[in-house]
């Protein structure tokens, strides 16, 4: 896999939208599976910087892990 | 009473608000606190659903959380054990670290900062064109939608908009190592 495939795999997984399956449990992005250790290693650090910035975009200041759980909570 | 316990308190009255307050200040504590689980269990899951377990928590008023900060230790305690759980349901405690590894000292998140909201702000404006549009349509929708939902509103097909996100990102952190600010290492 060339570096730029494995970006934009990376970036697939960083979203905050999560599926959920028939008992209500939350479901990794399918691109989470395809991830080696390594790439895991690299989302991680890609979550962690993309909701800081998804707090300063937000008028609220939220990230979006805290709009996707209050959406759930409606 | 620290902020944190301020803003649980609050929530514990089924204010919707202060529980989101009570979040941001939680979220990146308790993220930092799954970094050992990274390889064995999806962190972005773990970490939503035990702020969803906290609010349930929240609204049992027979509950009683005890110390400063107790709701943020009690969340990173919930953490810890749904990461072994989805470990364990995914036959990937291979990947899990051992049991008696001391817990990382983690701290309360600091309050916002103002002068790296306006930095980051800055920042983005600054991005081309497709790569504004792609960011902008995940940060609005993302909670929401999935990426290929959000692309095909945007006119692009997943991959492009993935790329465009990740030209986007790596611009936004040129632009903000040019103003001295390493957003990675600030947040580890």
């Amino acid at each position: 896999m060339s570096d730029r495939d494995l970006d934009v795999l990376i970036e697939a997984a960083v979203t905050p939208y999560r599926e959920r399956d028939v008992e209500g449990r939350v479901t990794p992005p399918p691109a989470w599976w395809d991830l080696s250790p390594e790439a895991r290693e690299e989302l991680y650090r890609r979550q962690i910087v993309t909701r800081v910035i998804e707090k300063a975009f937000d008028a609220e200041g939220w990230s979006g892990t805290v709009r996707a759980v209050m959406r759930r909570i409606g | 009473m620290s902020s944190i316990d301020s803003a649980f308190a609050k929530a514990r009255t089924g204010d919707r608000d202060a529980f989101a307050d009570w979040m941001g200040s939680v979220e990146l504590p308790i993220r930092l606190s799954l970094r050992r689980f990274v390889q064995a269990v999806d962190v972005e899951g773990v970490v939503q659903e035990t702020l969803l377990r906290m609010w349930v928590l929240s609204q049992d008023q027979e509950r009683v959380l005890e110390g400063e900060n107790a709701s943020l230790r009690f969340a990173l305690g919930v953490a810890r054990n749904l990461a072994r759980a989805e470990a364990r349901r995914f036959g990937r405690e291979r990947l899990l670290p051992p049991e008696n590894l001391p817990e990382p000292a983690i701290e309360p998140e600091p309050t916002a900062d103002p002068g790296l909201r306006r930095a980051i702000l800055e920042c983005v404006q600054k991005l081309a064109a497709k790569p504004l549009q792609a960011l902008r349509a995940r940060m609005q929708l993302s909670s929401l939608m999935a990426d290929r939902e959000i692309a095909a509103r945007a006119g692009m097909t997943l991959n492009t908009f993935l790329q465009n996100i990740v030209r986007a990102r790596k611009q936004v952190a040129n632009c903000l190592e040019r103003k001295g600010i390493a957003l990675e290492e600030a947040m580890s």
